[in-house]
């Protein structure tokens, strides 16, 4: 364990460092005869898979930290045969199923079922039942989830299910019903602060307030990203000053100086550009949903206040028909397009005014 | 000279004349024949003289099958011969002179002749665009030049069995008994650009005498096949191409097939003039088959036909397929025209006209097209409105698109097809300039490099995300977010800024830092792999190469590493991994050694580097024996193959620095004559 951010996360739900009183309840639930199936979701750097892996501790001992990587082999009803990779200890295994693609299901029906209709093999020393984690739950096909729902009710004996996304709206709510729900609320920039100031005394560096506080305003409340932060400061500079920078992701920067672009001038031939621009982005695995996003956040920033309904509207309804439509770069171009068509209209009457 | 010459120029003139008349003798007999006949068909040319087509080429056609003669007929390919050939030419292509030399050229390649005395091409393609009377020509040549033919089209099976077969019955075989004139065979396939690759190999196979059953005598191509197709370069024929004689054919001119309409106007009483013969010539684009059925079916309406007549016909027009930049030019540029010019210029016929032009080629890829060209065109839209409005319908079709493909619901195909319209209202202007590098349109090609270069960040997030530790695994689980949140200061934290010393001379605190470095690159399974550059420069490159998905272009380069500080981090590595595989010897950690064999490319690098320090040695060390013993588990594998790259090139220092430890006893054997040849068993362990 090297990075920070593994080094120092809790292993226990005794150790962890903010949201205790949820800590407790999980750890009644743990000690309660029935574990029901958990829902956990929140948004990216909160510490979900911290407490989920907290709790897991809490059921089975220190035995779930000792991984495996496994991998399985599925074949699609049209032949095609897709691998996926579990992770796994003796008593918990886990899968991001919507590695499969527009495959998940399959992987959904057949692994899960195998693997919820075999018993455990001890019952007496341990729980009578093992657990699966699903990650990113909200990234299933409707049909993955429906065949999810039977499976979560038939197997209940010999398997619980642990769900992990970063937003319930996007999970059916049979599923969210047969669910305990547990929301993991990002940390406060207080709690990162502190945190990073612990991290760091544990470490025998000595942080200061100033740069904690720093670091944590930019993480935007993302406790992983908040420790990466620091800790790339640290391997950049040490001893740390006040005045560091503070280094963001490249495609950060990137996309603020789009928006920035935008913003500068609204003509076709900057049209161009931003449409490579937005090329670049997408094939660096940036989701689009992050690009309108962020593009958004910058825009608001830069427009002005009487537009702001009016962008927030259109950016919406433009993600809305992404997610309906098939290529990303159209609707975030069209965005982009109206944006300028709405700033530039706006920008000559305010300038009629002046005259 | 002249006299002669002027005198032969009279009797071909004289000849001409008599053949358009045989030709008139010959339809008027035909028109009173059964009405129900095709016109098509009726008035076939029956003859060489008849055809319509271009002459050149018909000649050429000609001279390439009578060069079968000699091989066939067993006549002598004379001059006398040559001379009735050229004799056609020159009645034919008289005005023509300059390309009289080019085709001569052309000519002497086809009288090539093989040691079997055949031409030294067995196979001619003719291809160009349908109803030309491709099909028409192949027959009359074969014919006249006295061949029995045998047709084979798309109608017949051509799977590869049935293709073997008939090829060699056709061309090795005389006509069945009943045939009178046992005259020899000649093979055509029609439409040969749509049969099976496969069969297309065997004909390949067939005419260039490759086949694997060479000791047969039998197996020559004896007889003349001529291939028939409508695209040249169809993916099909791609080989077929470069061993056959290629003949395209061009379009022909208007003129004749005009005058070639009149008189089959003039057969069956009908009235006409030459501009509405012109007139269908346009409207069918010469296609000979297509306008001689309009004709056919115009008689039945009247009997007089004129060009306001045609003009109106809503028939008769062929599915042509135009080229995406064709089409593009058609939808961006309004032509300027005179308002005294007929109807064809009002925005409804236009719009009407893009579209069907549209829906005749590959659909997506012209959307694709238009959207990555109509920027680029000098358009009037100060507030964007237009554009707006473009990508509106973008989306929807983009949406409707999706809708299609999920459902398997091919209704919504309809509205898709105005788009091309729409970008016409929208954007087409008179002004005729693009404002890309060349001044051209641009091949869609955005959309494909993203899909690429999408699919290469994806196999890199891919590997990453398998090679990574379990334990690392756990909480870095989605590829998405990695890329987002933890590989942009990965990259960052795995190049610290160090000084470029050796591990040895590092301070205390330095040296904490660098193993935690170890540490990290370990957990997630990076490494340097050295890599020669394109100047010949040993360049280390990370690997799993994921910083390559945190570069955009504009943006400053983060620092690298110097390369001495790659190295050294590469060699450390290496010694951990190895250090580890070891210590998991009793445990189960089968993963990690198998990721340990599969590189055993930088543990050879490794010692490479370290021979050069050898010489230091004065001892010359011959060989070391490494003696095996059996030792369990997973690990015995690693040693094997790592074993046999070490013989002869380990020496006593490398072994200390290698850090294995060996179970096995290691042998040194002294060269004979060498003082105190000392021999004695040691382990790896007692080095460390």
């Amino acid at each position: 364990m090297s990075l920070w951010c593994d080094k120092h996360r809790p292993k226990t739900l005794n150790t962890l460092d903010y949201h205790k009183e949820q800590a407790d309840q999980l750890k009644k639930l743990v000690h309660s005869e029935d574990f029901p199936h958990l829902l956990v979701y929140g948004p990216n750097g909160a510490g979900k898979k911290t407490r989920i892996m907290c709790s897991l501790k809490e059921l089975y001992g220190p035995g779930v930290e000792k991984l495996r990587i496994e991998r399985q082999q599925f074949e699609t009803p049209s032949k095609k045969t897709i691998e996926m990779t579990t992770l796994a200890s003796n008593y918990h295994i886990e899968i991001n199923a919507s590695d499969a693609g527009i495959y998940d299901r399959i992987v959904i029906q057949e692994m899960i079922k195998t693997i919820a209709q075999t018993n455990q093999l001890d019952a007496q020393t341990q729980k009578s039942f093992k657990v699966i984690v699903l990650t990113e739950v909200d990234k299933l096909t409707k049909d993955a989830q429906h065949a999810l729902r039977r499976t979560m009710e038939k197997y209940m004996n010999s398997c619980r299910l642990i769900l992990c996304c970063n937003s319930t709206s996007r999970v059916i709510p049979a599923v969210r019903s047969r669910c305990l729900s547990l929301r993991v609320p990002a940390p406060t920039a207080d709690q990162i602060a502190m945190i990073l100031k612990q991290t760091c005394k544990t470490e025998g560096l000595n942080l200061p307030q100033e740069l904690a506080n720093k670091i944590a305003l930019k993480s935007n409340r993302n406790l992983r990203r908040a420790l990466l932060m620091c800790e790339t400061a640290y391997v950049a500079h040490y001893p740390f000053t006040n005045d560091q920078e503070i280094s963001e992701p490249d495609w950060e920067l990137f996309l603020r100086e789009t928006a920035r672009q935008i913003v500068q001038q609204q003509s076709v031939d900057r049209i161009v550009q931003i449409r490579d621009r937005l090329y670049e982005l997408l094939c660096h695995c940036i989701p689009a949903d992050i690009i309108f996003k962020g593009l958004l956040k910058e825009l608001l920033t830069i427009c002005d206040g009487q537009l702001k309904p009016q962008i927030v509207e259109i950016a919406a309804d433009m993600e809305h028909k992404m997610n309906l439509g098939d290529k990303q770069i159209f609707y975030l171009e069209a965005f982009v397009v109206k944006f300028m068509s709405i700033y530039k209209k706006h920008l000559e009457f305010s300038l009629a005014g002046c005259i | 000279m002249n006299d002669e010459n002027y005198d032969l120029m009279k009797q071909r003139k004289a000849i001409e004349e008599l053949k358009q008349d045989d030709y008139v003798d010959n339809l008027m007999e035909k028109a009173h024949s059964t009405e129900s006949e095709l016109w098509v068909e009726k008035f076939k040319p029956r003859d060489f003289f008849e055809l319509l087509s271009d002459d050149s080429t018909n000649r050429l056609i000609l001279t390439w099958i009578k060069s079968w003669d000699y091989s066939v007929f067993g006549k002598e390919l004379d001059v006398e011969n040559r001379g009735v050939m050229k004799e056609t030419t020159n009645i034919n292509s008289k005005k023509r002179k300059r390309p009289m030399n080019l085709h001569a050229e052309v000519e002497e390649k086809l009288l090539e002749l093989d040691e079997m005395n055949r031409p030294k091409t067995k196979v001619c393609l003719i291809s160009g665009p349908p109803g030309l009377g491709k099909t028409t020509l192949a027959n009359i040549i074969a014919r006249r030049a006295g061949y029995n033919i045998i047709e084979m089209n798309a109608s017949d099976d051509r799977s590869v069995d049935m293709f073997k077969t008939y090829l060699e019955s056709v061309t090795q075989m005389r006509g069945s008994v009943n045939d009178v004139n046992m005259k020899p065979n000649c093979l055509i396939i029609d439409e040969i650009d749509g049969a099976p690759q496969n069969s297309i190999q065997i004909l390949i196979d067939h005419v260039t005498e490759n086949n694997k059953t060479k000791n047969k005598k039998t197996n020559h191509c004896l007889r003349p096949i001529i291939c028939i197709c409508n695209d040249l370069y169809a993916p099909s024929l791609k080989n077929l191409r470069q061993i056959a004689m290629v003949f395209q054919c061009q379009g022909i001119s208007t003129h004749r097939l005009a005058e070639r309409l009149r008189n089959i106007c003039a057969i069956t009483n009908i009235e006409s003039d030459i501009d509405a013969m012109i007139a269908l010539c346009d409207k069918t684009n010469n296609d000979i088959r297509s306008s001689v059925n309009t004709l056919q079916f115009l008689s039945k309406r009247t009997n007089r036909i004129t060009s306001k007549v045609i003009n109106e016909l809503n028939i008769g027009q062929k599915d042509m397929e135009k080229g995406i930049f064709l089409i593009m030019a058609e939808v961006f540029f309004k032509k300027y025209e005179k308002k005294e010019q007929n109807h064809k210029n009002d925005g409804n016929s236009r719009f009407n006209a893009i579209l069907t032009m549209s829906q005749n080629c590959d659909f997506d890829r012209l959307i694709q097209a238009l959207y990555e060209n109509f920027l680029f065109i000098r358009f009037r839209d100060s507030n964007f409105e237009n554009i707006v409005k473009a990508n509106d319908w973008m989306m929807t079709c983009d949406r409707f698109n999706k809708i299609t493909r999920d459902n398997q619901d091919y209704s919504l195909f309809r509205y898709q097809r105005y788009i091309p319209g729409l970008y016409h209202t929208l954007f087409s202007t008179t002004n005729q300039q693009i404002h890309t590098q060349n001044k051209r349109f641009k091949y869609p090609h955005q959309q494909y490099e993203y899909s690429m270069k999408l699919n290469r960040s994806n196999k890199i997030t891919n590997t990453y995300l398998t090679e990574m530790s379990p334990s690392a695994r756990v909480f870095h689980n989605s590829g998405v977010y990695s890329v987002i949140d933890l590989v942009p200061y990965l990259c960052q934290i795995i190049q610290p800024t160090m000084r470029a010393v050796s591990v040895q001379l590092l301070s205390k605190s330095e040296k904490e830092r660098f193993d935690s470095l170890i540490n990290t690159m370990l957990l997630f399974n990076l490494t340097y792999r050295q890599e020669k550059g394109t100047d010949g420069q040993f360049t280390f490159v990370l690997e799993p190469s994921i910083d390559e998905l945190i570069k955009f272009s504009g943006l400053k380069q983060h620092k690298q590493l110097s390369y001495i500080v790659k190295q050294q981090i590469a060699r450390e590595l290496l010694i951990s991994k190895v250090k580890i595989a070891d210590k998991s010897k009793n445990g189960n950690h089968s993963a990690s050694i198998e990721s340990l064999t599969n590189k055993n490319k930088p543990v050879s690098n490794f010692f490479n580097l370290k021979q050069k320090e050898a010489p230091k040695l004065d001892k010359p060390i011959e060989q070391v024996k490494v003696v095996k013993k059996e030792s369990g588990g997973g690990l015995h594998n690693f040693f094997e193959r790592t074993s046999t790259e070490k013989k002869a090139k380990t020496s006593v220092n490398d072994q200390k620095e290698k850090s294995l430890k060996y179970n096995e006893g290691v042998y040194m054997k002294y060269k004979e004559g060498f003082i105190n040849a000392v021999r004695y068993n040691i382990k790896i362990n007692q080095l460390l």
